[in-house]
């Protein structure tokens, strides 16, 4: 769930994105990453006095009216026009940013993620005082029980993260040892 | 198993429970015997429930309570806490609604589903919902959301199997491309984005002034084809390459290990009523999503069409959950999955319909009528928001989409059946031999390195694959290069003819996309298509099977896309040099001026070789005719997916997906299988009962 509910952040981000793009300054690249284009295929040659090499033109035209040969074509005869295609397409850019971004960022929490379970994880769990701070938290946890109740709830939710997270370490290592040790499944 | 069966055994059920014999009222009769024990514990299940006329016999003949005993030995091997959990569940049979823990199913993990019990339990409950609506304007609205909740629970799987659908896609291509470069003003966008709005055509590889190679980008040299820059571009593509497949054999390991593989044999088995815990949860979702994308940018010759149908499959497990009726009951919940199912390769392949028929046909156990209708409504759910979010920027939900319209002659047969024969003795070589090396790294050292065999296998891709151009691009361009036809804007080798510029048909709309003969681009390109095909066609075999999320549609797709490029090509300067034999003369309309298209035959190839491996038929042929949008190549498919088959299943009888369900030796009931024995059990009885003597059935 947490996945779809960040999906729906990101989103709701990207009309912030769109609002920035035009206050950027505006550079020569910029125009080339257009949304919209008008794209025509013509054949290279057409007739034995004319040659031409190139065959795809490629023209920002923001009105799909003005998609046409004698706009786009760059030295545009009768002749050549009539054997050109010429489509009006779009695409939407900020999708592939918001989505490419949104993919590096979940690529790198999970690397970190990774890096934490392989190294600071054990040295944690090595360290013979937490099970002694353990306890006491314990015992905190049932004397304040009456007397704090917020800073219980506080501490019962880490509680139940570390539970959570506990249960969870134990399934995939379960589930490793199924896969990984026994080849029982997924081979 | 139909919906009669369930009607039959319902009454037993509650028979049985009226009779106070609690004892293996459910568990007996459908052989949920512990599967810890007995990987294969459901034989029992179908021999009893497999047809309507045995489970009337046992109803009307042994309603007696000698009839739990005589299926009482099924129970023998349960220890006693089993048994408890069993009397508890079902004597709870009548409160259907208190039975359950909250969250968590009724089943341990690696264990078979009573159907029957859960599908009385859903009537039950229904009852109950019935029953209670008349007393007031909330038990209406409540029976009314219990109606509707399998709609809305399949509308929400199929959106959300389209937007991890249309991250996956976008994510992937992006990926892809980073092996070779960045575009530097807007890092975001792969190559064909980048160049988008140039004037260059994007087949040609040389890319555009926005696009930087890695080699332009370290300023080894401006142009990219000099020795130097290859070298660079040659080594930063196989770090890229290591780089991408230990992320996601490292991301497996540590999060979610049920994510790797293709999960279709393990869905399969699972629809026909296994328990894997853990199996189609969260953080197995979120691992294959990106996984997918980390190996198939990883250049493995993978693709990520059949992991999709896991991903889709994990989000209907999620968001069955928030409906009780279907999270709480696991019979119910393999209906939401088969339609998940659907939706996966309706946004795999942009084919709804052949989404649906490949539940029907590959995935599904048990499919009744309203699971069509969902399945179809959540397919056609996930295409639309795939569509939507338009992550290939053509208006089509997958690359290879074919655009053209070509005729096909009748003489064209025989080449379309003999690309059909070569799929299915490829398919079924393919299988033999991928399932003889999971043997070998089940039971060899290899299998205790599974990081390292995912390192190697993508080190020895990534520097065999990067010296030809076919094998360096991304599957699915390769296969939509392959598919298409020359036009005026393709200056590729594959669409190097010697035209006659001057002649006649020049101006003509089909002139570049007409058959002549070949230049000598073509034939360079024959060769690097040949070396191509060996090395997909082996390299697959070593890598479907390793860990990390690997699906086979788009290798196979390749492999059968070069076979049918290679023959097309063949037939095509096989009719125009013979153009006046009368066996071809209705396929030229002028000297060197003849229709054939190379691209249909990779298409029909492409077809054939996944039926060999898969052993789909109708919604193979219904995906494809889906990807090319047009009816009329549907003969030619046909033809070859059914000979494919045919050849495939006289070589060795099984698919991939079933070989590896036996490999694995998943508790999976084929409804393919035949019942072969012709004795009944009073046959072998002694001493023989007198009354089967006048029983005539």
């Amino acid at each position: 769930m947490k996945f779809y509910a960040l999906l729906i952040a990101i989103f709701t981000i990207e009309s912030v994105f769109t609002e920035k793009v035009p206050s950027a300054p505006p550079t020569l690249q910029q125009t080339s990453f257009e949304d919209k284009r008008c794209k025509c295929v013509c054949p290279k040659l057409v007739s034995n006095v004319t040659k031409n090499d190139q065959s795809v033109y490629i023209k920002d035209i923001l009105d799909p009216e003005d998609c046409k040969c004698k706009h786009v074509v760059t030295n545009a005869t009768d002749e050549l026009c009539v054997q050109c295609e010429c489509k009006y397409e779009e695409r939407n850019t900020t999708t592939i940013k918001v989505v490419v971004i949104f993919i590096i960022c979940v690529v790198s929490l999970l690397f970190v993620y990774m890096l934490f379970l392989l190294c600071l994880d054990p040295l944690i769990a090595r360290r013979p005082t937490q099970y002694q701070q353990q306890t006491n938290e314990e015992d905190d946890h049932l004397s304040q029980m009456t007397s704090r109740p917020e800073l219980t709830r506080q501490r019962s939710i880490i509680n139940r993260v570390t539970d959570e997270q506990k249960k969870w370490k134990g399934t995939v290592q379960e589930q490793r040892k199924t896969i990984y040790d026994r080849h029982a499944l997924l081979n | 198993m139909d919906v009669d069966s369930f009607g039959e055994s319902d009454l037993l059920l509650l028979e049985n429970h009226m009779d106070g014999g609690a004892r293996s009222s459910g568990s007996g009769a459908n052989g949920t015997a512990d599967s810890r024990t007995d990987r294969r514990p459901d034989h029992g299940q179908r021999s009893v429930s497999s047809t309507d006329d045995e489970l009337l016999d046992i109803r009307t003949d042994r309603l007696g309570s000698d009839h739990y005993e005589t299926l009482g030995y099924m129970n023998a091997d349960y220890d006693e806490d089993e048994e408890g959990k069993f009397q508890t569940s079902s004597t709870n049979i009548m409160d259907t609604l208190e039975d359950l823990p909250p969250g968590i199913g009724q089943y341990d993990d690696f264990h078979t589903i009573d159907w029957l019990r859960d599908i009385a339990r859903d009537r039950m409950r229904h009852r109950h919902i019935m029953k209670k609506k008349q007393e007031g304007f909330l038990e209406k609205l409540k029976s009314a959301h219990d109606a509707w909740s399998g709609w809305v629970c399949v509308l929400l799987v199929g959106v959300a199997a389209g937007a991890c659908a249309g991250v996956i896609d976008i994510g992937a291509t992006w990926m892809s491309d980073l092996k070779e470069g960045v575009c530097r003003d807007a890092f975001w966008l792969p190559k064909e984005q980048c160049c988008w709005s140039s004037n260059n055509s994007f087949f040609n590889n040389s890319g555009c002034s926005q696009w930087y190679s890695w080699a332009r980008l370290f300023g080894a040299g401006k142009d990219d084809n000099s020795g130097g820059s290859y070298i660079i571009s040659y080594i930063v593509y196989i770090l890229w390459a290591l780089l991408f497949a230990f992320l996601a054999a490292m991301f497996v390991r540590m999060f979610a290990p049920y994510a790797c593989g293709s999960g279709i044999p393990e869905i399969k088995t699972i629809l026909s009523g296994f328990i894997i815990r853990g199996y189609l949860g969260k953080w197995t979702l979120l691992t294959k999503s990106i996984g997918m994308m980390l190996g198939v940018s990883a250049g493995l010759s993978l693709g990520k069409e059949g992991p999709f149908v896991h991903v889709a499959c994990c989000c209907g497990n999620i968001f069955s959950y928030l409906f009780p009726k279907y999270g709480s009951n696991e019979a119910k919940k393999r209906e939401i999955l088969s339609a998940a199912s659907a939706a996966g390769v309706s946004v795999a392949f942009g084919a709804p319909i052949g989404g649906v028929l490949f539940s029907l046909e590959e995935v599904s156990y048990y499919f009744p009528l309203k699971t069509l209708w969902r399945s179809f409504f959540c397919a056609l759910a996930a295409a639309f928001v795939l569509r939507s979010i338009n992550p290939f920027g053509n208006d089509h939900l997958v690359m290879f989409y074919v655009e053209y319209n070509e005729p096909w002659y009748l003489q064209e047969l025989i080449p379309f059946i003999f690309l059909g024969a070569l799929g299915g003795v490829f398919g079924s070589f393919f299988i033999k031999m991928n399932i003889r090396w999971c043997k070998f790294r089940k039971s060899s050292i290899l299998g205790k390195y599974p990081i390292v065999e995912v390192l190697g296998v993508a080190f020895i891709t990534a520097l065999l694959s990067y010296p030809n151009e076919y094998t360096r691009k991304n599957s699915s361009e390769l296969i939509r290069q392959l598919f298409s036809r020359c036009g005026p804007e393709d200056n590729t080798e594959l669409c190097d003819y010697r035209r006659n510029y001057s002649s006649s048909n020049a101006a003509s709309p089909t002139f570049y996309s007409s058959s002549t003969e070949a230049g000598d681009g073509v034939f360079k390109a024959l060769w690097m298509l040949s070396i191509a095909l060996i090395f997909k066609g082996i390299i697959t075999i070593f890598t479907f099977g390793i860990k990390i999320p690997a699906g086979l549609f788009i290798p196979s797709m390749a492999v059968g896309a070069i076979v049918g490029r290679i023959v097309g090509i063949g037939v095509e300067q096989l009719v125009v040099r013979y153009h006046n034999n009368p066996f071809f003369h209705n396929m030229c309309v002028s000297d060197n001026f003849c229709t054939i298209t190379p691209g249909l035959y990779a298409m029909v190839g492409a077809a054939a070789v996944l039926g060999g491996v898969t052993r789909m038929t109708v919604s193979l042929v219904v995906i494809m005719f889906e990807l090319t949008g047009g009816l009329q190549y549907i003969v030619p498919l046909m033809a070859a997916v059914l000979t494919s088959k045919w050849v495939g299943d006289s070589l060795g009888r099984e698919g991939i997906y079933d070989a590896h369900i036996h490999l694995n030796g998943y508790p999976y009931l084929d409804s393919k299988e035949e019942f072969t024995h012709t004795t009944i059990a009073a046959d072998v009885m002694r001493p023989r009962p007198k009354s089967s003597e006048g029983d005539s059935g």
